[in-house]
């Protein structure tokens, strides 16, 4: 499912590259370290898909790249680089100018992300004009286009609308609309199609895919479903308690996955042929970011974990040069999933 | 929207039927007003000529029918005290209360809307602390007391400003008015000051539990995901889903201000409806009091309707009966 992307052959380094970031959450209770330590890169219209289950910090990994952690969340460490320039501790208002121009995000509940009060117009217009000195009537125009390239009808009447009087389906197009008015090079998308209905899901990936590929635009999708993930990334990364465990190219990852807790999430996805038999799950629950064990956070579920394990794996390339693997005991590459 | 406002004019009526009735009743049930009215040493015929006069020989339910039908001709009565028309007594006075209402109103708005915004937007900051302890203290202290010490600081011991009365005042529109003489102005100052503490404080505690409650919806962190400058993220966005509950409580405190200024009006002898109410209540002057109560019901009623209309401008899911929201 792998696909070569021209823009990535023509320019090879990174468009972002995150090195160590970490995200803490100053509470009552102590530091929760939401996000400690990832690494990842992205290349130019490369599309990455970031996995993990809820509180693994995938979210607030998209948020740390936008600068949008509100506190008690902090930057506590790491460097994050787009297209050569340094975001960590970047002026505000130089973040805010690269925000909804050359980065963009999608969330994940299209009822919540757009302003209730406030027409559908207002909110698009003021994305382009935020960063374009151009006149009202000429960023309408582009709002238009915009929403028919998202595949939404009458789309003048739509811009007089406000978000209560659309569909649940029609607010995300919209929301993707916005995200992608400025031409952005990087859409953050976290989770946009949780929130919405099976049928309406597919049609919304399907949707981002080829927006992506035409504009050559790079995306980075945040989700727990490794389905999504199969069908839609070049690469594919997973997240552990605030970390990369394994990355790759997805059907490397998806056909012989090399760290025990990327085995355990595909083993726990339902399969036709597997039908009638009870589904295998990871033993254990995730361990809350307050309580990490020292070590490899995923010890204590591990069939393979060794008194070795109480010592942190480094990220560390695996099985050819575009996998890496955070595990002192691999599984043997090559080994089928289960 | 006319049904709307049809059903709503129906209804006004009928909660001020409602209270011309306990009112009447109510101020009947208190006492016999020719006791006070009547000269002390007046015979037993001259009593009787007066209750004849003022119609109190009748049973109440014939003055009730008359008084109503006369009201639906626009005639409320007649001070028993004055003779002059109840109306008449009380419009005269409303500009004053007017006035002093929407200036302390308009205190209470152009100051609390920012404060209550400021301690929303950075609620860890000193001067939130302070604006939050200061908005208690014009919670919990009593009107009167504040009034008074208003008036002692300001009057007596710096005397800036003067205590009482209304000062020197211009016509605006056919009706006179004080702020727009420098005297008249010094002489609103300290009233309307005292009136808008109150207000001030409830509305410094909504916009900034609004401002936390918007600040922390996905909508905001999508404005800014979009590269807006702080500026219209929270002058537009955060700002205009907390303008409901506002305008909401702005409503109801001005009326709530114009029919109840009654102690501040005392305290400072300003010449407005308050204290032509508690004179009429001392005298049993029933026509006034029921005429200031119909008024006030009223004026409830046009201001609520009018919150509503506000609502609806404000809130697009209002607009259709909320009926997809």
């Amino acid at each position: 499912m792998s696909r070569s992307t021209p823009e990535a052959a023509i320019d090879p380094r990174p468009l972002l590259e995150i090195d160590g970031l970490r995200t803490w959450f100053a509470t009552r209770a102590g530091t929760l370290r939401a996000v400690d330590g990832v690494d990842l890169s992205i290349g130019r219209g490369e599309v990455v898909g970031l996995v993990g289950e809820s509180g693994s910090g995938k979210s607030v990994t998209g948020y740390s790249i936008m600068g949008l952690v509100e506190p008690p969340g902090h930057p506590a460490g790491g460097s994050i680089r787009f297209d050569g320039q340094e975001l960590v501790g970047m002026e505000a208002r130089a973040l805010r100018a690269l925000r909804g121009r050359r980065i963009a995000m999608v969330f994940q509940d299209p009822m919540l992300t757009l302003n209730p009060v406030l027409r559908i117009d207002t909110q698009m217009v003021e994305a382009i004009r935020a960063h374009e000195p151009i006149a009202g009537s000429r960023a309408f125009e582009r709002c238009v286009e915009a929403l028919e390239a998202v595949g939404i009808a009458a789309a003048r009447q739509r811009l007089a609308a406000y978000p209560h009087e659309l569909s649940g389906g029609m607010r995300q197009r919209i929301a993707i609309a916005i995200a992608l008015l400025n031409n952005p090079e990087l859409l953050i998308a976290d989770e946009p199609t949780t929130a919405l209905d099976v049928t309406l899901q597919g049609q919304i990936l399907a949707l981002v895919q080829s927006l992506v590929r035409r504009r050559g635009t790079a995306l980075l999708w945040i989700t727990h479903d490794l389905s999504v993930v199969a069908g839609l990334a070049d690469r594919v990364c997973v997240m552990y308690a605030g970390r990369i465990v394994e990355s790759g190219p997805v059907d490397a990852v998806l056909d012989s996955p090399l760290h025990p807790y990327t085995r355990g999430l595909i083993a726990s996805v339902p399969t036709a042929a597997g039908a009638g038999r009870r589904l295998p799950q990871l033993r254990g629950h995730a361990p809350t970011p307050m309580e990490l064990p020292p070590g490899c956070a995923f010890r204590p579920r591990c069939d393979r974990a060794t008194p070795e394990c109480a010592r942190m794996p480094e990220l560390l390339p695996a099985s050819g040069s575009d996998r890496q693997v955070r595990c002192h005991h691999p599984l043997p590459a090559g080994a089928p999933a289960p | 929207m006319t049904g709307v406002l049809l059903r709503r004019l129906l209804q006004s009526v009928l909660v001020l039927f409602a209270m011309s009735l306990l009112v009447f009743v109510g101020v009947y049930a208190i006492g016999n007003p020719v006791d006070i009215l009547v000269n002390p040493n007046a015979d037993q015929q001259d009593i009787a000529r007066a209750i004849a006069e003022l119609g109190l020989d009748r049973p109440l339910h014939e003055q009730y029918l008359r008084f109503l039908a006369g009201a639906l001709s626009g005639d409320l009565g007649r001070s028993f005290a004055t003779g002059a028309p109840a109306m008449e007594l009380i419009l005269e006075r409303m500009p004053a209360t007017l006035e002093l209402a929407c200036v302390s109103m308009l205190i209470a708005v152009v100051l609390g809307i920012p404060l209550g915004l400021l301690a929303g937007l950075r609620p860890k900051s000193r001067a939130a602390r302070a604006i939050m302890a200061g908005s208690i203290v014009g919670f919990s202290l009593p009107t009167f007391w504040v009034g008074l010490m208003l008036i002692m600081v300001f009057s007596v011991w710096l005397g800036w400003l003067p205590p009482t009365g209304r000062g020197d005042t211009v016509p605006l529109l056919g009706i006179e008015v004080s702020f727009l003489t420098p005297d008249g102005l010094a002489h609103l100052a300290l009233p309307a000051i005292n009136l808008a503490l109150f207000n001030l404080a409830l509305l410094v505690r909504l916009v900034r539990a609004g401002t936390r409650e918007a600040l922390a919806q996905d909508y905001v962190r999508y404005a800014r995901a979009k590269g807006l400058p702080e500026s219209r993220v929270i002058g537009v966005h955060v700002l205009k889903n907390i303008m409901v509950p506002v305008v909401t409580v702005a409503g109801l405190e001005l009326g709530s201000v114009i029919a109840f200024a009654v102690v501040t009006e005392t305290l400072f002898a300003w010449p407005g409806m308050g204290k032509l109410l508690i004179d009429s209540i001392n005298q049993l002057d029933r026509p006034v009091i029921v005429a200031y109560v119909l008024l006030v019901v009223l004026m409830f009623v046009l201001i609520n309707l009018a919150v509503d209309l506000v609502y609806s401008l404000l809130d697009p899911r209002v607009r259709r009966g909320g009926a997809r929201a």
